[in-house]
């Protein structure tokens, strides 16, 4: 279990905290979703939740986080990576650019961390498999589509062995087909029980995948619950927050006069992103 | 690239097929990086030390020849000509200016014109067939440690990358009605609008790779263990001696020649 | 004010041979809001770029009011033509938000009152009004894009060329985007927009190009191009329609593009009953 217990967090010369008051649990096996308007302190809490900030990013920060009750703060971060790792939105320029195939870029960190290459191949291929990008393992890493790309850092990531994954905004910069290759591994990701905390603006995306939805606004958690619960509520407009299609067409036919609940309409939109 | 299916594997498998992975455009690109670095490193080497106007010749032909092998003569040959006729002639005026006989400024003028020529073939062979990440891996190999040799290759890539950015960042300013300018003195005025983009993307994308290689442990002390590294043969390994040999030679000569 | 643009037959091949556009003809008169959509390596960025000479076709022709921009420079044509680009941080390097945005008008020429005019409303249509004293590059990756917007704004030019306006935009950012379209078209802009998110094209635009490597595959309004027929050829694009199209097709309602019309759709279909409880699934037609 993950456990961020935050009094305040501030970047290096920032005058004000960037995140307030966080308390934040991610339970092993469980994915949970953070939505917000832009700089509620959506992408601080990622930093934060995987020990980046202070470790790399600096800062000063009142709090704590923990994993399966062991304190991650303050332990260097080559450590902390190994229990949780952080995806951000932009794919290319997360590449290393110091490998020559897919195979390399995913296995630099188990490289890094000095293991032996019986134990690094093993790593790189369950990586390869749980992203289902085998099929790219010798192919350069910089000629693959958007979607490709991040399935090779996530991979990456993955070959770390952490029991937590964060993304923040894994889709936000990959076109359709992109955002639909990664949203499958995600639901793949979640159905083998890696945790998950998924920072995004599609909330079509977290709608079927997420337990959880924190809500953020301001540096703060604002609201939290089950995912169908917060998503469902009017009020996440007001904070910023686009609610999932099914949410808004029934409330719009609802406003109108018609009746066709978000369950109905679930059906009628396929489920997207078809799991 | 097809992948090739993996019939074995296993680490060493893999190893194998990661190695047999690399496709190479000329013999020259197979050389071992390390090689090629030496090769180049003798070129500017010999271009500043060799004696005498026979050896300018005769070096400009075999790195001529070796550009050629590389596939590179296309891409060198104008800059390396350039570099050859602006020395060559800005040695000649010198020589003509300080009372040198018209012959003797000739000569010199030749001479300064085949050594630049040299060093920019030299040079350019290094910057057109070393794969960065392979000279990384093979500096490495032999001991190097990590962060050099990641530093080695960052070095290297930065050239392209950055003049793929500028490019960009020119035609988005002239979207914007920006006019480059003629004259140099105007040029340096609106330097800002092109120069700081580059910096700040180049700063941008170093805050998420830095915190994307520390994700995957970069911070990480002590040795890796490779899962493979460019061959050294050993012709290639003795190419390299002999070359530090005669470039030594060359040194020495010159040297007493110049005492003598 | 806002001139006719063409594309006549145009080619183009990167220097490296990749062939990006083949034969694309097209006319976009004045003040239309028209979406260019396709996958990657469509053409869509690529003819984008043509439009305000930054690339020059290899054959065929691009005509602003009738006339040949192969003789004009970017320069030229950028008071004519505004480009925004997908990456803000190509362009931003003033200190200043206001700064940034005096750029592009200060260099057509436009100083002074009328300076101050048009940038004061490039920056209230963007929100920025309040930030206009601040540093662009402490903002975050949404509100620099919002920036690069208010400096092509600014220009005042007749066509605006947006590419992908709204990734990384919050809901509250989307909104402000579909209103400088519906803005800009009030005044008679020629408005042409490169965008993934078809629900957005969809509700804002009159018309839809699709494009699938280098060539026009579809041109029509949201009607035709989400129409069922037409699903065969987005699918091949790796395009999916917008939710209000795929629950207008599911209730059997005809093509839906806009999310008003598929709520005007169902209650003319079904008439309204405030008091109908949730119907459950598998009893509508469709099911």
């Amino acid at each position: 279990m993950l456990r961020l217990e935050c009094r305040s967090y501030t970047y290096p010369g920032a005058r004000v905290a960037a995140l307030r008051e966080i308390d934040l649990v991610v339970p092993h096996g469980g994915v949970v979703g953070v939505v917000g308007a832009n700089e509620s302190g959506k992408s601080s809490l990622c930093l934060v939740a995987s020990g980046m900030a202070p470790g790399v990013v600096g800062g000063a920060l009142e709090g704590r986080l923990e994993i399966d009750g062991e304190t991650m703060t303050g332990r260097p971060v080559f450590e902390i990576a190994q229990r949780v790792g952080l995806g951000l939105a932009n794919p290319v320029s997360q590449l290393s650019g110091q490998t020559l195939t897919v195979f390399e870029e995913v296995a630099l960190g188990p490289m890094n961390l000095g293991l032996d290459a019986a134990r690094t191949v093993q790593r790189v291929e369950a990586a390869l498999a749980a992203v289902r990008i085998g099929h790219l393992a010798l192919q350069p890493p910089t000629e693959l589509s958007g979607g490709e790309t991040q399935l090779v850092v996530i991979a990456g990531l993955l070959a770390m062995e952490p029991s937590h994954l964060i993304l923040d905004e894994p889709t936000s910069e990959l076109d359709p087909i992109g955002t639909r290759l990664v949203a499958e591994v995600l639901h793949e990701l979640a159905h083998r029980g890696t945790a998950l905390l998924i920072v995004e603006h599609r909330t079509d995306l977290l709608d079927g995948l997420c337990d959880r939805i924190v809500v953020m606004d301001s540096g703060r958690i604002v609201d939290e619950g089950p995912a169908e619960t917060i998503l469902g509520q009017p009020g996440i407009a007001d904070r910023g927050i686009e609610p999932p299609a099914r949410f808004r067409l029934s409330r719009a036919l609802e406003a109108a006069g018609g009746a066709v609940g978000p369950g109905s309409l679930r059906q009628a939109l396929g489920g997207w992103p078809h799991p | 690239m097809p992948a090739r299916p993996l019939t074995d594997p296993t680490t060493a498998g893999w190893a194998r097929a990661l190695l047999d992975n690399r496709q190479f455009a000329s013999p020259i690109h197979a050389l071992n990086p390390l090689t090629t670095v030496v090769l180049g490193g003798a070129a500017l080497a010999l271009a500043l030390s060799l004696p005498s106007l026979v050896g300018a010749i005769a070096l400009v032909l075999i790195l001529a020849a070796l550009a050629v092998a590389a596939r590179s003569l296309g891409r060198l040959g104008r800059p390396a000509l350039t570099a050859a006729a602006v020395l060559g002639g800005l040695i000649w005026l010198i020589s003509i200016a300080s009372g040198g006989a018209a012959l003797d400024a000739a000569r010199h003028a030749a001479e300064g014109a085949l050594r630049v020529a040299s060093i920019v073939l030299g040079v350019g062979l290094v910057a057109t067939t070393v794969v960065p990440a392979a000279l990384g891996l093979d500096l490495e190999r032999r001991g190097v440690s990590r962060r050099f040799a990641t530093g080695a290759v960052a070095g290297l890539g930065w050239g392209p990358g950055l003049a793929r950015r500028l490019t960009a960042i020119s035609a988005a300013q002239r979207a914007r009605g920006l006019r480059l300018a003629r004259d140099p003195l105007t040029r340096l005025r609106q330097s800002a609008p092109i120069l700081l983009p580059a910096l700040v993307t180049s700063l941008g994308g170093l805050s998420e790779r830095t915190i994307a290689l520390e994700a995957r442990a970069s911070g990480h002390p002590g040795r890796r263990s490779l899962l493979w590294a460019p061959p050294d043969p050993t012709g290639e390994r003795l190419l390299r001696w002999l070359l530090l040999v005669v470039v030594g030679l060359s040194l020495v000569v010159r040297i007493a020649g110049r005492a003598g | 004010m806002t001139d006719r643009l063409e594309l006549d037959s145009v080619s183009f091949s990167y220097p490296n041979g990749r062939l990006a556009l083949e034969g694309v003809s097209l006319e976009i008169a004045a003040g239309e809001r028209v979406a260019i959509v396709g996958q990657n390596g469509s053409g869509k960025s690529t003819m984008a770029l043509h439009l305000n000479g930054l690339l020059r076709p290899s054959t065929g022709r691009v005509l602003l009011a009738g006339a040949d921009i192969r003789a004009a420079s970017t320069a030229e044509l950028a008071g004519r033509v505004g480009l925004l680009f997908q990456n803000p941080d190509l362009q931003l390097f003033e200190e200043r938000i206001r700064s940034e945005v005096e750029f592009g008008p200060g260099n057509l020429g436009i100083s002074g009152a009328h300076l101050e005019q048009v940038v004061d409303a490039a920056l209230e249509a963007t929100g920025l009004s309040a930030n206009a004293d601040a540093n662009p590059f402490v903002l975050g990756f949404s509100r620099r894009k919002m920036v690069a917007l208010a400096s092509v704004l600014a220009m005042d030019t007749g066509i605006l060329v947006l590419d992908e306006p709204t990734t990384g935009q919050d809901a509250p950012g989307i909104r402000r985007v579909e209103e400088i379209v519906a803005g800009a078209a009030g005044r008679g802009r020629t408005v042409i927009a490169i965008s993934h998110d078809l629900r957005f094209v969809a509700e804002n635009f009159d018309r839809i190009i699709v494009l699938g490597l280098g060539r026009v595959v579809l041109d029509g309004p949201p009607e035709v191009v989400f129409d069922g027929s037409a699903a065969a050829i987005l699918a091949g694009s790796n395009l999916e329609p917008p939710p209000a199209v795929r629950a207008g097709a599911w209730f059997g309602l005809g093509c839906t593009p806009t999310e008003a019309g598929f709520v005007a759709a169902y209650l003319a279909r079904h008439g309204p009953n405030p008091h109908q409880p949730e119907i459950p699934p598998g009893a509508l037609p469709g099911d």
